[in-house]
């Protein structure tokens, strides 16, 4: 029995979980994929998934399937389904945009990296729109994406920005990938990934160049009367906003402004400012569009290089190999990837 | 009794900050925190899940009578009760501090 699978928490034998994931009755099936799953949160559903044989039946590639649900403003997931694949426009404006806006990144992962879904597997893309009552957040929930209305005084409603909706997506994406964990750096990498491929699904929709496309992240959420353009900068991480109510952005743009903190699962919202920054000084100086080589140099490292506990550093040295790989080791973009990370004061190895 | 709470990550990251001293308030918001509390702790099992990602991580601290308290859940793991307490106190940190 391969005892090296459950590395912290989880105590079921991945034999007897293997076993009931594909043989046991429906309930003891569900079970036992909720157990793969939440090992997962720790390994990265890939090498779970691999570890156990456990081979779901993949959706052709092109087979995009949404699902949303309103929550209804209370706080049970996933709600009540009120629109799924190729359904009627809705009446509920933030339905459409949660519809439209995975359907984008949807067609963004599978165009550009041949990425069939969040789990190159086809996987089924539900969000719930309408979460609690004025609930100030979009978040993953290892599942699906879940949407807040926004209490309209701080936030406006969370299905209106397209790099929102791609950055939860992305979450997904990490889950069945580098299952980076969600803390201190390796979940600021986590965070950081989110922004870069929200940003990128951004680019692409309005077919912009690297040095055309704004780099905020969550433009158009802050509510009217927020001081601020966004809530985060790629390309002036910090600066975002400046507001009374919300004080600061306090995302640092360089390794020496790097926050030790517990907050925020030890800043992870705060250092991915570091990471970000990297990725807009290598795309700017690869140029033209940053979905195709700087976007795809950070997919490739995402999808086989980082592993859960990976550091700035490891994500620096890795992009560095992968442009490496795909350009040439005296190549213009392996060059870039060198001097982006050099601004932020990491040192490629 | 003084409650503390702050509520950190989400997708903003923003750090939202609430502390209710009750000797602060009137009698019948002082009666409302303590009904708020009890039912949102009433005892220390808490679910012990880890956040997913941009889920908020709430706090409280609660000190009553020369001993205090600290409880810590996420979106994962918060109930009704205390989800109605973060909302009180937040509400009420706000307006006093207009
Ligand atoms: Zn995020």
């Amino acid at each position: 029995m391969k005892k090296t699978f459950c590395s912290y928490h989880c105590i079921i034998p991945p034999d007897i979980l293997r076993n009931v994931a594909q043989k046991g009755s429906e309930k003891q099936q569900e079970w036992a994929y909720k157990a793969i799953e939440e090992s997962a949160q720790i390994r990265g559903q890939r090498e779970v998934m691999a570890l156990l044989g456990v081979a779901s039946v993949a959706v052709p590639a092109g087979t995009k399937r949404r699902t949303i649900y309103d929550a209804g403003n209370k706080t049970f997931l996933p709600g009540k389904l009120v629109r799924g694949e190729g359904d009627a426009k809705s009446k509920d404006r933030a339905v459409n945009e949660a519809y439209d806006g995975a359907g984008k990144t949807y067609d963004f992962f599978l165009k550009i990296y041949e990425r069939n879904s969040i789990d190159d597997r086809g996987m089924r893309l539900d969000s719930t729109v309408h979460y609690d009552v004025e609930y100030n957040n979009a978040f993953w929930n290892g599942n699906q994406m879940v949407y807040g209305d926004g209490d309209g005084q701080i936030f406006n409603g969370f299905t209106g920005c397209l790099d929102v909706i791609a950055h939860e997506l992305t979450h997904g994406v990490t889950q069945f990938e580098a299952g980076l964990v969600y803390r201190n750096q390796p979940g600021a990498l986590n965070e950081s990934m989110s922004d870069v491929f929200g940003s990128l699904v951004k680019q692409y929709a309005k077919k912009q160049k690297a040095d055309k496309a704004d780099w905020l992240i969550g433009k158009g959420l802050l509510a009217k009367g927020i001081k601020g353009v966004a809530l985060r900068s790629m390309k002036d991480p910090g600066t975002a906003y400046n507001d009374p109510l919300i004080g600061k952005d306090p995302q640092p743009a360089h390794m020496k402004d790097f926050v030790k903190t517990t907050r925020d699962n030890g800043g992870v919202h705060i250092n991915s400012g570091i990471p970000n920054k990297a990725f807009y000084e290598v795309a700017i100086r690869i140029g033209g569009n940053a979905w195709e080589k700087a976007g795809r140099i950070w997919y490739i490292t995402l999808r086989d290089r980082l592993r859960t506990s990976s550091q700035f550093q490891d994500c620096a040295n890795l992009t560095f190999a992968v442009a490496k790989e795909l350009y040439g080791a005296t190549s213009t973009e392996a060059k870039a990837v060198q001097d982006g990370w050099n601004v932020v004061g990491i040192k490629v190895k | 009794m003084i409650v503390r709470h702050e509520r950190s990550g989400g997708y903003a990251g923003i750090t939202v900050k609430a502390d209710v001293d009750s000797d602060t308030l009137s009698a019948k918001q002082a009666n409302e925190l303590k009904e708020l509390v009890e039912k949102a702790f009433p005892s220390d099992q808490l679910q012990k899940k880890k956040t997913m990602p941009d889920q908020f991580n709430y706090e409280f601290s609660i000190e009553d009578a020369g001993k205090t308290q600290t409880y810590q859940v996420n979106d994962q793991t918060i109930t009704d009760e205390i989800r109605a307490l973060s909302k009180w106190l937040i509400a009420t940190a706000q307006k006093k501090s207009r």
